[in-house]
């Protein structure tokens, strides 16, 4: 993939992420801390970094020289990460509750009572197909890195 | 040649996720984390206090209350210990703060945690006289929750809850070490931490300290 396709492709994901409200995908954009530089430290370059200003950083890289693809990379990966982690909750739920009943078959569902009074059954929620093709096209835009531009852009026609 | 393919697919995709329930899908997915933030800690107070000798579900497997935020004994997970300790477990929960611990009863405001370790033997009081709002007195652990965004009024957050609940500096007792940071400076003794699928960068390790504060990691 080139450098122009790869920023168009950016801005295509970042503003259909951000239009449809699923920016928390940019946290995962951040760089994992490990366990020993958890705590903050004050330095002159000091800048506090959250899930809009990380967004926001890598918007203002992909339109640098040969950047575009490394902004890419990131934003494709935190999606994959983030949807991921989320489609996981209800069976790593069910796994650890399965545990603590010592393997008694137990109701692993999970509820959520909405303000109208409805119930959200939040595995049928978090274990949604769409989630599962979602997760396919990021690792689909991901395979483009290695493919010429023509190849990669008819792979989505 | 054209990425417009690529695009409508993305958006139809993001739009079916948020669609498929009648929350949207980023409030469904903190929910769906604080039930497994709940049932990790259900086992780390097992790694503390011993194999579980009995464990009462939630009614119709509801624990996730929304508003009022009140305690109720159907609505959390009650676990007897080895140790002999029990202790409900519960989410989305309103607290008092200081006010109510000094003067025995409900009084001043509330705020919520996303889940709320309660001693089996004052749940009564809690329910019968702070009107199903536990106070400091009450609670042995809380826990904010934090599986998407990151930002720093969530530390403003977690700061404000542990000076709502606990007194600095206040002879804390010896309690079990939940997670990996002891209790030193909170009064009463209720450890507070925040919960994360990744680690972020945190307070500074003196604030952190000063005030028993640490993140955790679950996923």
């Amino acid at each position: 993939m080139t450098e122009e396709t790869a920023k168009k492709v950016f801005d295509i994901l970042l503003f259909e992420i951000r239009a449809n409200g699923f920016t928390d995908i940019g946290t995962f954009m951040i760089d994992e801390v490990q366990k020993e530089n958890e705590y903050e430290e004050f330095d002159d370059k000091y800048e506090y970094i959250d899930t809009e200003k990380i967004m926001s950083n890598f918007e203002v890289l992909s339109a640098k020289p040969q950047s575009a693809n490394y902004a890419l990379m990131k934003l494709v990966d935190a999606g994959i990460e983030y949807f991921s982690l989320a489609t996981r909750i209800p069976d790593n739920y069910a796994e650890k509750l399965y545990e603590l009943s010592n393997g008694k078959n137990i109701s692993s569902k999970i509820n959520l009572e909405t303000i109208n009074e409805g119930t959200v059954n939040i595995d049928t929620a978090l274990k949604n197909k769409s989630i599962d093709d979602l997760i396919g096209l990021l690792k689909k835009v991901r395979i483009g890195f290695d493919q010429d531009d023509e190849t990669f852009i008819n792979s989505f026609q | 040649m054209s990425l417009a393919a690529l695009q409508t697919k993305f958006n139809s995709l993001l739009r079916s996720i948020n669609g498929s329930s009648s929350t949207n899908f980023a409030t469904t997915v903190e929910t769906g984390y604080e039930a497994l933030a709940l049932v990790s800690i259900m086992t780390e107070y097992k790694r503390v206090y011993g194999r579980i000798i009995s464990l009462t579900h939630p009614t119709n497997s509801k624990f996730l209350n929304q508003k009022p935020g009140k305690f109720r004994i159907n609505r959390s997970f009650k676990i007897e210990f080895q140790s002999g300790q029990t202790f409900y477990f519960a989410a989305d929960i309103e607290v008092f703060g200081l006010e109510a611990l000094n003067q025995k009863r409900p009084i001043g405001v509330l705020f919520e945690a996303d889940v709320v370790v309660i001693p089996e033997p004052l749940a009564i009081d809690v329910i019968n006289n702070f009107q199903g709002y536990p106070a400091p007195q009450h609670i042995d652990s809380a826990y904010e929750c934090k599986f998407g965004s990151y930002h720093k009024g969530q530390l403003r957050e977690l700061l404000g809850l542990k000076r709502h609940l606990s007194y600095l500096n206040g002879n804390a007792s010896p309690t079990p070490t939940l997670f990996a940071i002891p209790i030193l400076n909170s009064h009463p003794t209720i450890a507070l931490k925040m919960v994360r699928p990744r680690l972020h960068k945190f307070f500074d390790i003196t604030t952190a300290t000063l005030y028993d504060l640490e993140q955790i990691i679950v996923n």
